[in-house]
């Protein structure tokens, strides 16, 4: 999966930070510094959300039936009234039932 | 014979397929499915039960996003049950075993309202019989979040049902309570018959995440309350030494939860899937469960589609379950007691398989559907139960055949 974060935009093209001084960084430089560590939070942050995110261009196999985790609902039905009166348990495929289980 | 009526088991059921469905079309095709099941489970000391139930439904959209669906389904039963539960090695489970034949119907319909990125539905169903009436009203809604990667959908669904049940108002103690003895005067003035109702809430949460381009995977949860009568009015149980066979007696009460999550994998190089689920369930009878479920589909060729599936559950018994024996030797634990196969500690395992055969003639321009299936299916429950004095342990497994067809315009 392609990152479109800006670090992969190339270097900056702004213009050049200040030089230090002897006593250490400018309160501009360190202005800059923490907005520069924002952004790379930020763009990390939005890095590991996109490889998390699956682009339609992407889902073509998703798209398939049996990607599907309930495809046949009406089969899931049938199922479902047949389980849920030989079990004391419901839930979890999707249905719910209760009631006595007679038979 | 009362048989077990869930039609708001398929509002839910709509909102979960619809929230799996990570590239689902805003508008969807005009459908119609039609099913037949038949469920056989043969008994070692009696008649087999037998039910075949058929379904149909159809949906349409009707422009705008809105769409409209309805459906029918039956059960056709016939069989035997013990009437009395008691201890296998005597002789009531045997003698005591009526034959039955009862037919169930039920009819629902809903409209739905789709847009891109989420929808709503609401349905109604009713459901009748001669000894068991039910209405059910469901709402579902369903959004994509975060470009369609999440599906947040959450199912409501309410019933009032109505069982037929033996007039027991003169019964001086639980011990003599009768069990009823046929429907034929239900939903009468009868005086030997009364009415009596069960209010059923469930709420149904769940996230679906499309993780990767070939995993899915869904988590959520069921909540349920039930107030109201559950017991078998039908069924009676051996108590004590002295022989006293009073009807079943359950608590009126019962809450459920159910946690579960489901993934499916795409191994596209095979063309095949892999599903795969797991179920905590929990209640306040003290029955606890889990649950285990792995699909595997492959496609054959350019229109077949095998599917192979195995499935596993074991749970624990209720607070008031004691086997046929311990019943009459032992007495119930307190007011209550079962001889319901649900509620006792058992295992099962499906095993089974599915053939489907689809056709999708997508460049012929003369064709008249977009896509039409027919498949056909078999599975086996066995059932793993804790002794021979057990509910229904004279029936160790069932077969489940199914055939289907359907169409999308």
């Amino acid at each position: 999966m392609h990152c479109l974060c800006i670090f992969r935009s190339g270097p900056s093209k702004g213009p050049a930070p200040p030089a230090m001084s002897s006593r250490g960084q400018s309160p501009r430089s360190l202005t800059r510094s923490w907005l520069l560590v924002v952004a790379l939070a930020l763009g990390s942050g939005g890095c590991a959300a996109s490889k998390w995110t699956v682009r339609p261009h992407q889902r073509e196999l998703l798209a398939d039936r049996i990607m599907q985790l309930d495809a046949e609902p009406q089969e899931r039905a049938a199922e479902d009234h047949v389980l849920s009166n030989r079990e004391g348990a419901v839930g979890g495929n999707g249905t719910s039932g209760g009631g006595c289980g007679c038979n | 014979m009362r048989l077990q009526l869930r039609p708001f088991a398929r509002p839910l059921l709509v909102v979960t397929a619809l929230a799996a469905g990570p590239a689902r079309a805003a508008e969807n095709p005009t459908q119609a499915s039609l099913r037949l099941t038949y469920f056989g489970e043969p008994s070692n000391d009696d008649a087999p039960v037998r039910v075949i139930h058929p379904q149909v439904d159809v949906s349409a959209p009707v422009g705008g996003g809105v769409g409209v669906a309805a459906g029918w389904e039956a059960d056709a039963v016939s069989g035997a049950t013990p009437k009395v539960f008691g201890p296998h090695t005597g002789v009531d489970a045997v003698t005591a075993a009526t034959k039955f034949s009862d037919f169930r119907q039920l009819v629902h319909g809903g409209l739905s309202y789709d847009r891109a990125d989420g929808g709503i539905s609401a349905s109604y169903a009713y459901g009748w019989e001669h000894d068991y009436r039910s209405h059910s009203l469901s709402a579902t809604t369903h959004d994509d979040l975060y470009d369609h990667n999440f599906t947040l959908a959450l199912a409501y669904s309410h019933n009032w049902d109505s069982v037929c049940d033996a007039n027991n108002d003169a019964a001086p103690g639980l011990l003599e309570l009768q069990a009823l003895t046929s429907s034929q005067h239900c939903f009468t003035s009868s005086p030997d018959v009364v009415t009596r109702h069960l209010r059923i809430d469930a709420v149904e949460p769940s996230l679906s995440w499309t993780m990767t381009p070939r995993l899915v995977v869904q988590g959520g949860g069921t909540i349920m309350i039930l107030d109201g009568f559950q017991s078998n009015p039908y069924r009676e149980v051996k108590i004590g030494p002295e022989g006293a066979v009073p009807q079943e007696h359950e608590p009126t009460y019962r809450q459920r939860y159910a946690v579960f999550a489901r993934a499916a994998y795409a191994y596209p190089q095979w063309r095949a899937s892999a599903q795969v689920m797991g179920r905590l369930y929990q209640d306040s009878w003290a029955v606890q469960a889990a649950t285990g479920d792995l699909l595997v589909n492959k496609y054959l060729g350019q229109s077949m589609l095998l599917t192979l599936r195995g499935r596993y559950h074991i749970q624990g018994g209720a607070s008031f379950y004691r086997n046929g024996q311990e019943y009459v030797t032992l007495g119930p634990p307190g007011q209550y007691w079962t001889g319901d196969r649900e509620l006792s500690p058992m295992s099962n395992t499906l095993v089974g398989g599915r053939m489907a055969f689809l056709r999708r003639p997508q460049q012929e321009r003369s064709s008249w559907f977009v896509e039409m299936e027919a498949d056909i299916k078999y599975e086996l429950l066995m059932y793993h139960l804790e002794s021979v004095n057990a509910p229904n342990a004279d029936r160790p497994y069932a077969h489940i055949l199914q055939g289907a067809f359907s169409v999308r315009f």
